[in-house]
């Protein structure tokens, strides 16, 4: 009765957004306050009821019931009890509600920590947030039910699919999600800002937080997905620029231009067309990304099986939603006054060209990603746009955009001067030139890009080290001033160091992993001896092993690192039983910052194995980097605070005159 | 029924609680909502100024500069504000009760056409009617013979099902089988052995009229074939036609390419022969023997039920032909290796002393 309870709270939550979405959008103008009460109820009332359809999802996962189609074809009683509840979104239905429920989840919280808004403006976001909630519920319920029941109920299910028998699919999709979905509070809050005419700094102040969550969970969603892949798709590679992939990647370029832009809007109430172009950009690049994974077109590890029926159907979705958001701004965006003046050279400068490039940058990646696509439609000819292309043009975009990040912090609002900050800044550039010659020469030389990479790395991190430096005026005033002035900066200032630190240290990681990276490929015998990058591996032998749900080999290796250490590592090879498809599971050692990836291949002749080992320099890094980021937009986000963007005062008086 | 009382309390709540959420009065009415935010935020940022300088953070000139700002802003946006929205509550008071209704107008609906509230729950932990896992050999035979009735011109139906029949001991349905397989695919040395045989042991292992019949067209079709040849000799010897019998091992046994598993018996069958065509005094025994050879060659030939094998070797031990009731023993684990299909021969072995030890697969 449970599945069925679960299927009617999913339905009845489509219909009240259905409703709400009606009722918002012919009363806001009103600006009556019941209309936003009614809202704020249908907003909580949905999320309850999503919830409690996920709970009943998840409880038929975990207690295998068959009957429920989707568990049968997707699960299987001998998986752990985790992976049977992962195994809920490790399909297209079951994400699919995974994704309305946060979306709701997000709707909830507007309505919840949105009292102080304006009530025509709380109504009108509220009301697009419902469209939205009941566009996607709608298309769950009627092309991809994940309440499809069968009868009779097979005795059992079809099993998970092995690869995402793992722990990141526990974390990773939420995470992603999160980020994703998010933006669709950006969205509504920019249509909401361009239907009603209100766009000011007030309205960039709410906006903020959201673009800040949603940024954080998607660097996060986007760093797990590579990790993940990193060590569970055994080619020891972090980032293969598949569309998927491509498609979180773009919301994140696009909802880093937003961040920023939203910052300028807030504290100078500058940069308004950006910021509301961004947010409806960003969104529709999620939903881009949810089109392409779940639309058939594509064949890589994030797609689902899917009937082509519901590609159009979603594709349908977003046109809609993508097509009316930029007429409406085609239509309004000329109506909005655009906001403080500045000069070019300015921290308001710096971040339009920061946008520019973020922009040409997703771009780039969007042209990438869908001129095959496109290509193979509409002339049926197949070209691969692979990763030499990315990494030329992506490459050629963000290097101007890492060179010019470090002035950003330094320039001043309104008006700023450049030979100052530049003087400012040279200490850290010569620090930066000084450490990257220092560390590409111990590294061993060869003529290549990548002392220019990290050139660029540690120009970032250092960068960001004398923002933190100057704001304290290390050095220029006495130590004690200095360290209470550290202290007492506004943890917003932090925040931003510490995130393009983190710029800075992935750029390092990926740089260094990428030039000094080495590779074996070579069938052992047990007992046989590898040497790579100074790492002598031993491969003392073959054994079974056994799982809950899965049998396989597992292979005993011994790692003698240059400094003496030894360590055991067992890389598998899995089978499992219920789907009788094969995984690799590599085995990992991290010393310091860097990697040995030992993956286990085909047995072959006379007892021999093919044995993949790759060192992976600094590759930690790339993560770690991301991990700062994230940290600083949680800290962003626990401050709640006022900014304020004072501008430089003009020496001459024609500022009356603006 | 308890489902759709759950279901509809469900409902009413929710839609309870959107009508009160809406027709509560706002706790201050009278107060504007829209404007007073945008000024809220006007005044924050000045505070936040005056802090800011009180702190020594901003610059006296920079203090001023923001506050001129701010101040300017605030000006614009005081004459440009629209002439205040229209407060009107008429429409939502129509709205509302329609709204609610069509709430839950869509749900029931949707799930009408969507749900199944008639299915209950299965976890497995409460299910106790495991379905049987593998195939069912009786309902595979069913369903083969379900479709042969509608495709009766498939001869891989036929080809299929055949040796089926005759490994269950169903030998009228093996040599109907057989029959149609040579109807339809036309005659052959083998296919006419194979009738032959599933006559010959429809019929207790007699095989005079039809299937010697048979036999002998199969062993003039292919110059080679041996299990034809066998059957003649076999009955030639067991009809006392020595002469013939000598004749047709000998031609058996020409066929032979080394120690094939028959060879022995059809040497055993020669020597038997001949030394009953040499006047040797045949003792009663003999005529028995000559029996017990003509099976253990058919059963070597081609195979036979486990019964046919456990009286073979029986058979053997009654003679106190120790030695080839081991070789007949391990011959019969070869062809069934499943031990519980064999439980009567395996006791049988036991008590009279034969090994099981050696390649019981």
């Amino acid at each position: 009765m449970t599945i069925e309870l679960g299927h009617f709270a999913l339905i009845l939550a489509f219909a009240i957004a259905s409703v709400s979405a009606l009722v918002g959008l012919t009363l806001w103008r009103r600006s009556d306050s019941r209309a936003a009460l009614y809202l704020q109820q249908a907003a909580i009332l949905q999320f309850l009821l999503i919830a409690a359809a996920f709970a009943a999802l998840i409880q038929a996962f975990v207690t295998s019931d068959f009957s429920l189609l989707l568990a049968f074809q997707h699960s299987h009683s001998d998986q752990p009890l985790i992976y049977r509840i992962t195994a809920v979104w490790g399909n297209h239905e079951g994400s699919m509600l995974l994704w309305v429920l946060i979306l709701v989840a997000m709707g909830a919280a507007v309505a919840a920590f949105g009292r102080n808004l304006p009530r025509d403006l709380l109504t009108l976001v509220l009301a697009f947030q419902s469209l939205l909630a009941a566009a996607f519920s709608g298309f769950t319920i009627f092309t991809s039910n994940p309440f499809a029941r069968l009868a009779p109920a097979p005795f059992e299910g079809r099993d998970l699919n092995p690869i995402l028998q793992d722990i990141g699919l526990a974390i990773h999709p939420p995470l992603l999600y999160i980020g994703y979905v998010g933006f669709s509070v950006c969205f509504s809050f920019a249509l909401a800002a361009l239907i009603s005419g209100r766009i000011d700094a007030a309205w960039a102040r709410w906006v903020r937080p959201w673009t800040l969550l949603s940024w954080t969970f998607l660097t996060l969603g986007i760093a797990m997905g590579s990790y993940w892949a990193y060590y569970e798709l055994g080619w020891g590679g972090w980032w293969f620029w598949d569309p998927v992939e491509n498609a979180s990647f773009m919301p994140w370029l696009a909802g880093t231009a937003l961040l920023h832009s939203a910052l300028v809007m807030e504290k100078r109430n500058a940069l308004k067309i950006w910021t509301i172009f961004l947010a409806i950009i960003t969104f529709s690049l999620s939903l881009l990304g949810t089109f392409l994974v779940r639309s058939g077109i594509l064949t890589s590890v994030h797609t689902f099986a899917s009937d082509p029926t519901r590609g159009l159907v979603i594709l349908a979705l977003l046109a809609c939603f993508i097509g009316a958001a930029f007429v409406l701004f085609a239509l309004r965006a000329g109506s909005l006054r655009a906001g403080g003046l500045f000069a070019p050279v300015s921290r308001e400068g710096a971040l339009i060209l920061n946008n520019l490039l973020l922009a040409t940058a997703t771009a780039a990646v969007l042209v990438g990603t869908l001129y095959p696509l496109l290509l193979d439609a509409l002339t049926g000819r197949t070209i691969s746009v692979g990763a030499p292309f990315f990494e030329l043009t992506f490459g050629a975009i963000m290097a101007p955009l890492l060179v010019i990040l470090p002035f950003g912090p330094f320039l001043a609002w309104k008006r700023g001067d450049f030979v100052a900050v530049a003087q400012r800044l040279a200490l850290a550039a010569g620090l930066a030139l000084f450490v990257a010659i220092l560390f590409f020469a111990l590294s061993g030389a060869s003529v290549s890009l990548a002392p220019l990479g990290l050139l660029l790395g540690f120009w970032v991190a250092f960068g960001a080290l004398a923002d933190i430096a100057d704001r304290a005026r290390l050095f220029r005033a006495d130590m004690g001033t200095s360290l209470r002035r550290l202290f007492g900066l506004p943890r917003t200032a932090w925040a931003t160091a510490i995130a393009h630190f983190g710029i800075g240290v992935t750029v390092i990681g990926i740089v260094s992993t990428s030039a000094w990276e080495s590779e074996l490929v070579t069938a052992m015998q047990p007992g046989a001896n590898a040497t790579v990058a100074g790492y002598t591996i031993q491969f003392d032998g073959i054994d079974r092993t056994e799982g809950q749900n899965f049998s396989g080999e597992r292979g005993t290796f011994t790692i003698t690192s240059p400094g003496g250490g030894m360590r055991t590592a067992h890389p598998e090879r899995r089978t499992y039983s219920a789907s009788g498809m094969p995984t690799t599971e590599a085995a990992i050692e991290t010393y310091g910052l860097s990697q040995l990836y030992l993956q286990l291949g085909e047995p072959g002749d006379a007892g021999t194995s093919v044995v993949r080992i790759w060192h992976k320099p600094y590759i930690t890094l790339i993560w770690l980097g991301t991990l700062l980021m994230a940290c600083a937009g949680f800290l962003s986000l626990s401050y709640r605070r006022l900014r304020i963007g004072a501008p430089k005062p003009s020496s001459a008086r024609q500022e009356a005159a603006v | 029924m308890v489902f759709w009382i759950l279901v509809i309390i469900v409902t009413a709540v929710a839609c309870a609680a959107l009508y009160y959420a809406a027709m509560r009065r706002p706790v201050n009415a009278a107060a504007p909502a829209a404007p007073d935010a945008t000024t809220a935020h006007f005044r924050l940022q000045l505070k936040e100024i005056v802090a800011d300088s009180a702190s020594g953070r901003l610059g006296q000139a920079e203090a001023l500069a923001a506050r001129g700002e701010l101040a300017r802003e605030l000006l614009r946006m005081r004459s440009e504000k629209p002439g205040g929205t229209q407060e009107g509550t008429g429409r939502l008071d129509r709205l509302l009760p329609l709204s609610v209704l069509l709430v839950a107008v869509l749900a029931f609906g949707a799930y009408g056409f969507l749900g199944s509230p008639q299915l209950p729950s299965l976890p497995l932990a409460t299910r106790t009617d495991p379905a049987p896992v593998g195939i069912d050999l009786d309902e595979a035979i069913l369903r083969v013979e379900a479709q042969l009735k509608k495709t009766p011109e498939d001869l891989r139906g036929w080809t299929v099902i055949a040796p089926i029949y005759k490994q269950l001991g169903r030998f009228a349905a093996a040599s109907r089988a057989y029959r149609r397989i040579i109807e339809l695919g036309g005659p052959s040395a083998e296919s006419e052995t194979n009738l032959g045989e599933a006559l010959m042991l429809a019929n207790g292992g007699n095989a005079e009229g039809e299937p010697l019949e048979l036999f002998r067209s199969a062993a003039a079709r292919d110059q080679r074939h041996l299990r034809s040849r066998y059957y003649l000799a076999s009955e030639a010897t067991r009809l006392g036609d020595y002469e013939k019998a000598v004749e047709l091992w000998n031609e058996l046994l020409a066929l032979a390419e080394g120690s094939e598993d028959w060879v022995a018996t059809a040497q055993r069958g020669l020597s038997m022969a001949s030394a009953a065509l040499d006047g040797d005094s045949l003792p009663d025994a003999s005529a028995i023997e000559g029996m017990v050879e003509g099976l253990a060659a058919r059963l070597a030939a081609s195979g036979g039920t486990i019964e046919e094998w456990t009286r073979l070797v029986r058979s053997r031990l009654v003679l106190g032909q120790i030695e080839t009731a081991q070789a007949d023993y391990d011959a019969a684990r070869r062809a069934y290796p499943d031990a519980a299909m064999r439980a009567e021969l395996d006791v049988l072995a036991a008590d009279n002393g034969l090994l099981s030890t050696e390649a019981s697969n």
